[in-house]
């Protein structure tokens, strides 16, 4: 897998733009749906390089002497973030803010949850130095 | 994700909107919205598997 993802990712998501634009007038709510499928196919083709990244992340945990639990929940919040990101901005474009402002809130919700080991961890190493 | 089903939806979505323009300029409007709310099922059973094989991808590579 090269680099050559991003030229891809730039044309499909002008092409994709374009051709929203030119049914937003007529038929504004399959241009809302182009959008979608033009996002959807974007993120598929930038989460192609996401398995390496996070291969060498971890590695790089590994060699700080980070265990895998410390650093998993810093991935699973960066998926959350791009989903809830993601789908909150579709539901702008549909001009919902309010149901956007939900979905982040949803976000920033399962995102604290899944960070409740580490900050379970952080106060209990706190408490021992105390 | 094929880049070809982004044409196939907007392909979809000319045509809708060529019908709902053709139709509602013919005074049935019952009909236009008939072909409208066709096209955005058309493309919902489309996307929806996407959708679908997105999360799922993210799941696998993200750990959740």
């Amino acid at each position: 897998m090269t680099v050559e993802v991003i030229w891809k990712a730039a044309a499909v998501a002008i092409v994709g733009a374009v051709l929203a634009l030119l049914l937003q007038k007529n038929a504004p709510e399959m241009s809302l749906l182009l959008t979608l499928a033009v996002g959807l196919a974007v993120t598929g083709l930038g989460l192609q390089l996401a398995s390496e990244i996070l291969e060498m992340a971890v590695m790089a945990a590994d060699s700080c002497g980070l265990s895998p639990a410390v650093v998993r929940p810093v991935f699973k919040c960066t998926a959350v973030g791009l989903v809830t990101h993601l789908t909150a901005q579709v539901c702008r474009d549909a001009g919902q803010g309010s149901i956007a402002v939900a979905v982040e809130g949803c976000g920033v919700f399962a995102a604290v949850y899944i960070s409740l080991p580490l900050i379970r961890t952080l106060l209990t190493m706190i408490g021992e130095l105390a | 994700m094929n880049v070809d089903l982004i044409f196939r939806i907007a392909a979809v979505g000319i045509l809708v909107a060529v019908l709902n323009i053709l139709l509602s300029r013919s005074g049935r409007d019952e009909q236009a919205l008939m072909v409208t709310i066709a096209g955005l099922v058309t493309v919902l059973v489309i996307l929806v598997q996407q959708i679908s094989d997105l999360f799922a991808l993210i799941k696998s590579q993200f750990g959740l």
